[in-house]
């Protein structure tokens, strides 16, 4: 019954949460076959910040937020968003993931892919606040194309307008500029965190770009290969809105050299050839 | 504008195929084969669809009709099962195998059974158009609501919402291209099981009038009504194209996949699946069959139960006179079959590997091909026995022409999923055109193939059977036209049964071929 009644909060109301994680192990598969892919993680993320998880390929980091959203259930260890299960978060249509694929529904217009969020989320349905996500993402006048009709970029944009449109104070974003080019995200990097900035959320961000990683968040936790573990939690203390003169600033320059060096410690297998050279 | 151009160019290149067939068509009647009672002219069969108009109009109201109903009804069925199929996977080995079971019962002998059953009237016939287009619904259906990626499920899940709610927002819309591909298929499919149905004993109907057609020699008469079954047949299917046209529903991305599910990697699972699961499902199904016929309470004299066909081939003082006389019958009958299917099979690819090699003739010949394999053409078997005699030739064209439509289209469409980046490779070393064939073109077109095989087989036994019953006289076709007519229900159920077995299990032997090639050639296709 009390359940309910929070139900009915409206989302707006409710501040950015709190997630906390702890000893979250998760193993995929069973007896030989089983492969550790979180191991004993420790994390918390402060209400309103956001947090990069960067690592190599396959170390683990978007189980962890899969794990977060709600999607995969821990192994063993705990993770609470507000001091509340991640399912019951998400049935709450209180958090919003956005995945390396846009997966925007192909038969759905950019407005009606939008829409659908809210839908989703059991909450009515707002087509201003669509029209205005879209503008804002950049998307004014192909409201009613389909998503094979518009770019890779613009896909991109598109589910991020998706992602804000239930007002969840927990976004959860996989690698969310994965699939476009290195022109088009260093451009999505520096206009879409205006969007979402300011309006109070608590962010969590997987990527395998370090530059992405200190230009959007507040904090950058690295991460070992499997099982994934915590290996670097380093503070970025660049003043906010970020603009594309942070990039060659020194202090942005040392902390990316800062997170290579915490990377490259882990990365040894990646220098076999070298070592190949030196022992030839 | 040179678009266009080049477009209309290949219509009339489409169109100039089509002329010239019906020419040198009407030419061969006329001169050639004018002394053999066997090809009528197109101009005569006009004449004749014009002079019989009234007749065949209210024949062919009655066969429409009932594929119409068998159409709903088999396709209403195959959608609510894949929908729980989907939505409840546990069931899914149990369904596939009954379906496969339904789909492999020998339609010609059910269609005597199913007289008795309901009485006279179109019960049998709608039956049986049901029961023709279920399998083929069915199948790539469940594949349809399947192939979604997987984030759009997450993108579901993340919201909390659950099987419902993908099944509504997601996969309901994603298996349209797949629905629209089968109902195509299933509109000329469900036209054949109305006109089998009429074949074993109605009062109305193209079916039965294509037989009297027949049985009187009346040669313009049955290339008449085989000319207005294709008609009707290509109709439906193009009406249904039109349909998803208009709905703006392209074509699947690919119907190849084998319906088997994802293979267990613990060892005991594996031993259950392999062993158990089969013997769970023939179990279930002997069991559906005992309590069907016991809850409709049909009477024991024509409804039998399993224990019936046991105690009639096994069981009984008689079983081993009885045993002798249904396999003589079944190897009579399964020599032409496995013949015709293999000629079939064999034409089908080869002709495909030719018109690949030569695209100018592919050009004019792949319409004509796809518009032949709508045609029904069981439904034109009276006109295939008149033309290629009563003896086991004929049968084995029938059963052979009746397999090398679906598999040439299938194979066609195989050689064209040859990736472009392949062609390209084998390009740039300026590969001979026959090195080209075989090295990349073939190994692309064997995932089609095998999928025309796999449900070629029970189409085979289908046609096999129908020319035994309607012709040549021979093997287990005759013999249930025979028991069917003296009211031997127990050899008529126990030929249903024995061909149902040997169906499902040339089906599985087809199966079991593929996954080993497959995994070999396109490991990709194999779940």
């Amino acid at each position: 019954m009390t359940d309910k009644r929070i139900d009915q909060t409206p989302v707006s109301e409710i501040g950015p949460p709190k997630v906390e994680a702890w000893a979250v192990n998760k193993v995929f598969g069973y007896g030989d076959a089983s492969v550790q892919a979180v191991s004993d993680v420790e994390l918390t993320l402060e209400p309103g910040t956001t947090t990069a998880l960067v690592g190599p390929s396959g170390c683990g980091k978007s189980t962890l937020l899969r794990m977060v959203a709600g999607l995969e259930t821990p192994t063993s260890g705990a993770i609470r968003i507000g001091g509340e299960e991640p399912h019951l978060v998400a049935r709450k249509g209180r958090l919003s993931v956005a995945f390396q694929d846009p997966s925007l529904l192909p038969w759905r217009t950019a407005a009606s892919n939008v829409a659908l969020a809210r839908r989703l989320a059991g909450l009515p349905k707002d087509p201003e606040k669509v029209q205005r996500l879209l503008s804002l993402v950049g998307l004014d006048g192909f409201e009613n194309k389909r998503p094979a009709e518009l770019s890779g970029g613009m896909r991109q944009r598109c589910a991020i307008a998706r992602c804000l449109a239930t007002d969840a104070r927990l976004l959860l974003l996989d690698e969310p500029f994965g699939a476009v080019d290195e022109m088009t995200r260093r451009r999505l990097n520096l206009e879409l965190p205006r969007v979402w900035e300011g309006q109070g959320t608590t962010t969590l961000l997987v990527t395998h770009s370090v530059t992405e990683a200190v230009l959007l968040s507040d904090r950058v936790i690295v991460m070992s290969h499997r099982p994934a573990r915590v290996s670097a939690d380093i503070a970025i203390d660049i003043e906010r809105p970020r603009r594309a003169s942070h990039l060659t600033s020194p202090k942005f320059l040392e902390l990316v050299t800062q997170i290579n060096a915490a990377l490259g410690i882990v990365d040894e297998p990646e220098d076999d050839d070298s070592r190949l050279e030196a022992q030839a | 504008m040179i678009r266009q151009q080049v477009l209309l160019t290949e219509q009339m290149r489409t169109y100039a195929g089509f002329a010239s067939l019906l020419i040198a068509w009407e030419l061969l009647a006329r001169f050639a084969f004018g002394q053999l009672y066997i090809l009528s002219p197109p101009t005569a069969i006009v004449m004749r669809i014009i002079e019989d108009l009234p007749l065949y109009t209210r024949a062919l109201g009655a066969t429409v009709s009932e594929a119409l109903l068998g159409f709903v009804l088999g396709n209403l069925a195959a959608i609510v099962l894949a929908v729980l199929v989907v939505t409840i996977p546990p069931i899914e080995r149990l369904a596939q195998a009954i379906a496969l079971v339904v789909f492999c019962l020998p339609l010609v002998a059910t269609g005597p059974i199913l007289r008795v059953i309901y009485g006279p009237g179109w019960g049998p016939q709608i039956t049986l158009a049901a029961l023709s287009v279920y399998y083929t619904t069915f199948v790539p259906l469940v594949v349809g609501l399947r192939a979604v990626p997987p984030s759009w499920l997450d993108l579901i899940a993340s919201y909390g919402r659950g099987r419902l709610t993908a099944m509504t927002v997601v996969r309901a819309r994603a298996c349209l291209p797949y629905l629209i591909a089968s109902l195509k298929i299933a509109a000329p499919a469900a036209f054949l099981g109305a006109i089998v149905g009429e074949f074993t004993g109605a009062d109305r109907g193209i079916g039965v009038l294509s037989i009297q057609a027949m049985r009187s020699l009346d040669v313009d008469g049955t290339w008449a009504l085989a000319t207005i079954a294709s008609a009707v047949a290509i109709i439906g299917y193009a009406l249904v194209g039109w349909a998803g046209q208009l709905l703006s529903i392209g074509a699947p991305p690919s119907l190849l996949v084998s319906p088997a599910s994802k293979a267990p990697k613990v060892l005991w699972k594996k031993l259950f699946m392999a062993v158990a699961a089969p013997i769970l499902s023939c179990v279930v199904i002997l069991l559906l069959w005992q309590v069907f016929m016991d809850g409709l309470e049909l009477s024991r004299f024509f409804a039998k139960r399993p224990g019936d066909v046991w105690a009639y081939l096994v069981a009984g003082s008689q079983a081993a006179a009885h045993r002798s006389e249904l396999f003589a019958a079944l190897r009579e009958t399964m020599g032409t079959t496995v013949l015709g299917y293999l000629a079939g099979l064999g034409l089908g690819a080869v002709l495909a590997a030719v018109f690949c090699m030569l695209p100018a003739v592919e050009k004019i010949a792949s319409p004509v091909a796809i518009a032949l394999r709508s045609i029904p053409i069981v439904a034109t078997a009276p006109l295939l026995v008149l033309v290629l005699g009563r003896g086991q030739l004929g049968m084995l064209g029938i059963v052979a022409i009746m397999i090398f439509f679906p598999t040439l289209v299938s194979c066609l469409h195989g050689l064209r999923q040859t990736p472009g980046q392949v062609i390209d490779y084998f390009d740039s070393y300026q590969a001979p055109p026959l090195t080209q064939l075989f090295l990349a073109r073939v190994p692309a077109m064997l995932p089609s193939l095998f999928a025309a095989a796999r449900m070629a087989v029970p189409m085979a036994v289908l046609a096999a059977t129908v020319a035994e019953w309607l012709a040549t006289g021979t093997g287990i076709g005759n013999l249930m036209a025979l028991t069917s007519s003296t009211s031997n229900y127990n050899m008529l159920w126990s030929c249903v049964t024995i061909l149902t077995l040997v169906s499902v299990a040339g089906y599985a032997l087809v199966a079991m071929l593929e996954r080993r090639v497959l995994s070999h050639f396109a490991p990709e296709q194999v779940i």
